[in-house]
Protein backbone atom coordinates (compact mmCIF):
# COMPACT_ATOMS: atom_id res chain seq x y z
CA UNK A 1 0.00 0.00 0.00
CA UNK A 2 1.68 3.48 -0.92
CA UNK A 3 1.59 6.30 1.51
CA UNK A 4 -1.11 8.14 -0.72
CA UNK A 5 -3.12 5.10 -0.02
CA UNK A 6 -2.32 5.28 3.95
CA UNK A 7 -3.67 8.60 4.11
CA UNK A 8 -6.72 8.13 2.28
CA UNK A 9 -8.84 10.19 5.68
CA UNK A 10 -6.89 13.10 5.37
CA UNK A 11 -6.83 13.66 1.71
CA UNK A 12 -8.40 16.47 -0.49
CA UNK A 13 -9.10 16.03 -4.05
CA UNK A 14 -9.64 19.53 -5.46
CA UNK A 15 -11.34 19.60 -8.46
CA UNK A 16 -11.60 23.31 -9.89
CA UNK A 17 -10.77 25.92 -12.56
CA UNK A 18 -6.57 26.37 -12.82
CA UNK A 19 -6.72 29.45 -14.98
CA UNK A 20 -5.16 32.84 -13.88
CA UNK A 21 -8.26 34.72 -12.91
CA UNK A 22 -9.47 31.47 -10.43
CA UNK A 23 -5.88 31.62 -8.81
CA UNK A 24 -6.04 33.06 -5.67
CA UNK A 25 -9.18 31.47 -4.86
CA UNK A 26 -7.40 27.69 -5.83
CA UNK A 27 -4.61 29.04 -3.56
CA UNK A 28 -6.83 30.27 -0.50
CA UNK A 29 -8.59 26.77 -0.86
CA UNK A 30 -5.29 24.65 -0.87
CA UNK A 31 -4.31 27.33 2.13
CA UNK A 32 -7.32 26.11 3.91
CA UNK A 33 -6.79 22.61 3.35
CA UNK A 34 -2.98 22.44 4.49
CA UNK A 35 -3.19 24.50 7.89
CA UNK A 36 -6.24 22.22 8.74
CA UNK A 37 -4.03 19.45 8.80
CA UNK A 38 -5.41 17.66 5.50
CA UNK A 39 -3.28 16.73 2.02
CA UNK A 40 -4.38 18.79 -0.99
CA UNK A 41 -4.45 16.52 -3.96
CA UNK A 42 -5.27 17.68 -7.42
CA UNK A 43 -5.22 16.35 -10.65
CA UNK A 44 -2.00 19.01 -10.93
CA UNK A 45 0.20 16.33 -9.56
CA UNK A 46 -0.44 13.50 -12.29
CA UNK A 47 2.26 14.78 -14.15
CA UNK A 48 3.57 11.26 -15.32
CA UNK A 49 3.19 10.66 -18.63
CA UNK A 50 3.60 7.00 -18.88
CA UNK A 51 -0.55 6.54 -17.73
CA UNK A 52 -3.35 7.89 -19.04
CA UNK A 53 -5.07 11.09 -17.66
CA UNK A 54 -7.71 9.93 -16.79
CA UNK A 55 -6.90 6.48 -15.31
CA UNK A 56 -4.37 9.08 -13.21
CA UNK A 57 -7.37 11.24 -12.19
CA UNK A 58 -9.29 8.26 -10.95
CA UNK A 59 -6.65 6.96 -9.10
CA UNK A 60 -6.29 10.29 -6.94
CA UNK A 61 -10.03 10.42 -6.41
CA UNK A 62 -10.08 6.96 -5.16
CA UNK A 63 -7.29 7.93 -2.89
CA UNK A 64 -9.11 10.99 -1.25
CA UNK A 65 -11.76 11.00 1.44
CA UNK A 66 -12.56 14.59 0.84
CA UNK A 67 -13.92 15.65 -2.78
CA UNK A 68 -14.31 19.58 -3.12
CA UNK A 69 -15.53 20.59 -7.00
CA UNK A 70 -16.01 24.07 -7.82
CA UNK A 71 -18.26 24.20 -11.06
CA UNK A 72 -17.24 28.24 -11.47
CA UNK A 73 -16.19 27.81 -14.89
CA UNK A 74 -19.16 27.04 -17.45
CA UNK A 75 -18.13 29.60 -19.43
CA UNK A 76 -17.63 28.93 -23.27
CA UNK A 77 -14.05 29.54 -24.80
CA UNK A 78 -13.60 30.87 -28.28
CA UNK A 79 -14.73 28.70 -30.06
CA UNK A 80 -17.96 28.34 -28.35
CA UNK A 81 -17.65 25.83 -26.04
CA UNK A 82 -17.77 25.22 -22.45
CA UNK A 83 -15.38 23.10 -20.17
CA UNK A 84 -16.56 19.65 -19.49
CA UNK A 85 -13.77 18.32 -17.42
CA UNK A 86 -14.93 19.65 -13.62
CA UNK A 87 -18.47 17.73 -14.24
CA UNK A 88 -16.68 15.20 -15.25
CA UNK A 89 -14.27 14.95 -12.52
CA UNK A 90 -17.56 15.59 -10.05
CA UNK A 91 -19.55 12.62 -11.76
CA UNK A 92 -16.56 10.16 -11.19
CA UNK A 93 -16.13 11.41 -7.39
CA UNK A 94 -19.99 10.76 -7.20
CA UNK A 95 -20.10 7.39 -8.50
CA UNK A 96 -17.10 6.16 -6.26
CA UNK A 97 -18.90 7.72 -3.47
CA UNK A 98 -22.37 5.34 -5.14
CA UNK A 99 -21.08 2.59 -6.04
CA UNK A 100 -17.24 1.92 -4.37
CA UNK A 101 -15.97 -0.34 -2.03
CA UNK A 102 -16.94 -0.21 1.63
CA UNK A 103 -14.22 2.90 2.16
CA UNK A 104 -14.97 4.67 -0.64
CA UNK A 105 -19.01 5.49 0.36
CA UNK A 106 -17.56 6.84 3.48
CA UNK A 107 -16.72 9.50 0.75
CA UNK A 108 -17.66 13.41 1.58
CA UNK A 109 -18.03 16.21 -1.07
CA UNK A 110 -18.30 20.07 -1.08
CA UNK A 111 -19.54 21.48 -4.49
CA UNK A 112 -18.94 24.64 -4.94
CA UNK A 113 -19.97 27.57 -7.90
CA UNK A 114 -19.68 31.41 -8.15
CA UNK A 115 -23.30 32.02 -8.04
CA UNK A 116 -26.09 30.57 -5.99
CA UNK A 117 -28.20 28.23 -7.78
CA UNK A 118 -27.13 28.95 -11.44
CA UNK A 119 -25.91 25.03 -11.07
CA UNK A 120 -29.59 24.21 -11.32
CA UNK A 121 -29.18 25.93 -15.15
CA UNK A 122 -26.16 23.33 -16.47
CA UNK A 123 -26.37 20.58 -14.08
CA UNK A 124 -30.00 20.62 -12.67
CA UNK A 125 -29.42 16.48 -11.85
CA UNK A 126 -27.67 17.54 -8.88
CA UNK A 127 -30.20 19.96 -7.28
CA UNK A 128 -30.62 17.82 -4.63
CA UNK A 129 -26.75 18.44 -3.43
CA UNK A 130 -26.05 21.26 -1.03
CA UNK A 131 -24.00 23.75 -3.68
CA UNK A 132 -22.33 26.55 -1.73
CA UNK A 133 -21.82 30.17 -3.66
CA UNK A 134 -18.46 31.59 -2.78
CA UNK A 135 -19.62 34.36 -5.32
CA UNK A 136 -15.77 34.75 -6.19
CA UNK A 137 -14.59 36.13 -2.89
CA UNK A 138 -11.37 34.51 -1.43
CA UNK A 139 -12.24 35.02 2.20
CA UNK A 140 -16.14 32.71 1.30
CA UNK A 141 -14.21 30.44 -0.38
CA UNK A 142 -11.56 29.79 2.85
CA UNK A 143 -14.72 29.69 4.95
CA UNK A 144 -16.80 27.50 3.13
CA UNK A 145 -13.55 25.19 2.73
CA UNK A 146 -12.79 25.36 6.43
CA UNK A 147 -16.29 24.93 7.75
CA UNK A 148 -17.07 21.63 5.73
CA UNK A 149 -13.97 20.18 6.77
CA UNK A 150 -14.47 20.85 10.82
CA UNK A 151 -17.88 19.81 9.95
CA UNK A 152 -17.39 16.69 7.97
CA UNK A 153 -13.84 15.23 9.90
CA UNK A 154 -15.38 16.27 13.46
CA UNK A 155 -11.91 17.70 13.98
CA UNK A 156 -12.15 20.47 17.18
CA UNK A 157 -8.73 21.29 16.04
CA UNK A 158 -9.26 23.24 12.87
CA UNK A 159 -8.87 27.24 13.15
CA UNK A 160 -11.52 29.68 12.52
CA UNK A 161 -12.46 31.02 8.83
CA UNK A 162 -11.13 34.30 9.87
CA UNK A 163 -7.84 33.23 11.27
CA UNK A 164 -7.41 31.33 8.26
CA UNK A 165 -8.02 34.24 5.85
CA UNK A 166 -5.42 36.38 8.09
CA UNK A 167 -2.68 33.70 7.84
CA UNK A 168 -3.46 33.65 3.93
CA UNK A 169 -2.98 37.09 3.84
CA UNK A 170 0.24 36.97 5.67
CA UNK A 171 0.96 34.21 3.36
CA UNK A 172 0.64 35.95 0.15
CA UNK A 173 2.11 38.99 1.18
CA UNK A 174 6.04 37.23 2.21
CA UNK A 175 5.68 34.98 -1.33
CA UNK A 176 7.49 37.15 -3.47
CA UNK A 177 10.19 37.21 -0.68
CA UNK A 178 10.36 33.69 -0.25
CA UNK A 179 10.07 33.03 -3.59
CA UNK A 180 13.05 35.46 -4.24
CA UNK A 181 14.97 33.79 -1.42
CA UNK A 182 14.15 30.17 -3.60
CA UNK A 183 15.70 31.81 -6.73
CA UNK A 184 12.02 32.04 -8.51
CA UNK A 185 9.40 33.70 -8.60
CA UNK A 186 5.31 33.43 -7.67
CA UNK A 187 4.32 32.61 -10.97
CA UNK A 188 6.48 30.05 -11.59
CA UNK A 189 6.22 28.22 -8.76
CA UNK A 190 4.15 24.51 -9.82
CA UNK A 191 1.34 22.61 -7.40
CA UNK A 192 4.15 20.68 -6.11
CA UNK A 193 6.14 23.60 -5.43
CA UNK A 194 3.41 25.56 -3.80
CA UNK A 195 2.45 22.87 -1.17
CA UNK A 196 5.59 22.32 0.71
CA UNK A 197 6.18 26.09 0.95
CA UNK A 198 2.97 26.56 2.64
CA UNK A 199 3.88 23.76 4.82
CA UNK A 200 7.17 24.93 5.42
CA UNK A 201 6.29 28.51 5.64
CA UNK A 202 3.30 26.83 8.58
CA UNK A 203 5.32 25.09 10.91
CA UNK A 204 7.34 28.25 11.59
CA UNK A 205 4.81 30.91 11.40
CA UNK A 206 1.39 29.46 12.84
CA UNK A 207 2.07 30.82 16.10
CA UNK A 208 0.91 33.91 15.95
CA UNK A 209 -0.78 36.39 13.26
CA UNK A 210 1.38 39.06 11.75
CA UNK A 211 0.22 42.09 10.15
CA UNK A 212 -0.44 42.47 6.42
CA UNK A 213 2.11 44.99 5.42
CA UNK A 214 1.69 44.73 1.65
CA UNK A 215 -0.62 43.17 -0.33
CA UNK A 216 -0.64 42.20 -3.75
CA UNK A 217 -3.57 42.88 -6.00
CA UNK A 218 -3.76 39.56 -7.26
CA UNK A 219 -4.57 37.79 -3.79
CA UNK A 220 -6.76 40.24 -2.75
CA UNK A 221 -10.48 39.24 -1.69
CA UNK B 1 9.88 -5.39 13.86
CA UNK B 2 10.18 -2.30 16.50
CA UNK B 3 7.66 0.29 15.99
CA UNK B 4 9.15 3.40 14.34
CA UNK B 5 9.89 6.18 16.74
CA UNK B 6 8.01 9.40 16.64
CA UNK B 7 8.64 12.74 17.87
CA UNK B 8 5.94 15.29 18.07
CA UNK B 9 6.64 19.36 17.98
CA UNK B 10 3.57 20.53 19.98
CA UNK B 11 2.38 23.45 21.92
CA UNK B 12 2.84 22.86 25.69
CA UNK B 13 1.79 24.71 28.53
CA UNK B 14 2.47 28.13 26.32
CA UNK B 15 5.97 26.76 25.18
CA UNK B 16 6.76 24.81 22.49
CA UNK B 17 8.29 21.19 23.26
CA UNK B 18 9.66 17.71 21.58
CA UNK B 19 7.51 14.61 22.85
CA UNK B 20 9.38 11.33 22.68
CA UNK B 21 6.42 9.00 21.94
CA UNK B 22 7.72 5.98 23.03
CA UNK B 23 8.12 6.64 26.42
CA UNK B 24 7.15 10.34 26.57
CA UNK B 25 10.04 12.28 27.64
CA UNK B 26 9.80 16.16 26.80
CA UNK B 27 12.43 19.00 26.29
CA UNK B 28 11.06 22.39 26.42
CA UNK B 29 12.35 24.97 23.78
CA UNK B 30 11.94 28.82 23.61
CA UNK B 31 10.66 28.82 20.00
CA UNK B 32 8.91 26.29 17.66
CA UNK B 33 11.85 27.26 15.18
CA UNK B 34 14.81 25.54 17.89
CA UNK B 35 11.66 22.10 18.88
CA UNK B 36 11.57 21.74 14.99
CA UNK B 37 15.53 21.68 14.83
CA UNK B 38 15.80 19.30 18.36
CA UNK B 39 13.41 17.29 16.64
CA UNK B 40 14.92 16.56 13.57
CA UNK B 41 18.25 16.19 15.23
CA UNK B 42 16.95 13.45 17.34
CA UNK B 43 14.95 11.73 14.73
CA UNK B 44 18.14 11.64 12.79
CA UNK B 45 19.99 10.11 15.44
CA UNK B 46 17.69 7.41 16.01
CA UNK B 47 18.13 3.96 14.28
CA UNK B 48 15.68 3.39 12.48
CA UNK B 49 15.52 6.95 11.42
CA UNK B 50 11.98 8.72 13.28
CA UNK B 51 9.61 10.24 12.08
CA UNK B 52 8.71 14.25 13.29
CA UNK B 53 5.08 15.59 13.32
CA UNK B 54 4.70 19.32 13.69
CA UNK B 55 1.57 20.60 14.99
CA UNK B 56 -0.01 23.74 14.74
CA UNK B 57 -1.14 25.98 17.91
CA UNK B 58 -5.02 24.64 17.62
CA UNK B 59 -3.79 20.68 17.80
CA UNK B 60 -3.96 20.36 14.34
CA UNK B 61 -1.00 17.81 12.65
CA UNK B 62 0.37 19.46 9.67
CA UNK B 63 0.68 16.75 7.08
CA UNK B 64 3.66 15.46 5.02
CA UNK B 65 2.90 16.46 1.41
CA UNK B 66 2.95 13.40 -1.26
CA UNK B 67 4.12 15.62 -3.88
CA UNK B 68 7.96 16.05 -4.72
CA UNK B 69 8.43 19.54 -4.50
CA UNK B 70 11.99 21.12 -6.55
CA UNK B 71 12.80 22.38 -3.36
CA UNK B 72 14.10 20.45 -0.51
CA UNK B 73 12.48 20.73 2.88
CA UNK B 74 15.44 22.10 3.90
CA UNK B 75 15.87 24.98 1.43
CA UNK B 76 12.40 25.61 2.26
CA UNK B 77 12.65 25.73 5.72
CA UNK B 78 16.23 27.85 5.69
CA UNK B 79 14.17 30.28 2.83
CA UNK B 80 11.02 30.60 5.69
CA UNK B 81 13.53 31.53 8.38
CA UNK B 82 15.52 34.01 6.63
CA UNK B 83 12.05 35.82 5.02
CA UNK B 84 10.86 35.67 9.03
CA UNK B 85 14.16 36.70 10.54
CA UNK B 86 14.10 39.88 8.27
CA UNK B 87 10.55 40.95 8.75
CA UNK B 88 11.70 40.91 12.94
CA UNK B 89 14.85 42.47 12.11
CA UNK B 90 12.54 45.36 10.25
CA UNK B 91 10.09 45.83 12.81
CA UNK B 92 12.95 46.46 15.52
Amino acid sequence: MNRSSQTFNTNVFVNCPFDAEYKPIFHAIVFTIEVAGFQTRSSLEASNAATNRLEKIMNIISECKYGIHDLSRIEVNRRGLPRFNMPLELGIDLGAERYGNSRLQTKTLLVMDKTPYRYQQFVSDISGQDVQAHRGSVKLAITLVRDWLACESGRSSIPGGNHIHNKYRSFCSELPVLCETLKTTPKELTFSDFIPLINGWLEVNDSEVQSVFKLTTEYES
Amino acid sequence: MARKEVFHVVLRDGSWAVRRQSNGYIWVFNSKTDAIDDALRRARKTKPRAEVLIYGTHGQVFQKPIVKSRFSEKAIRDAVRAVKSQREASKE
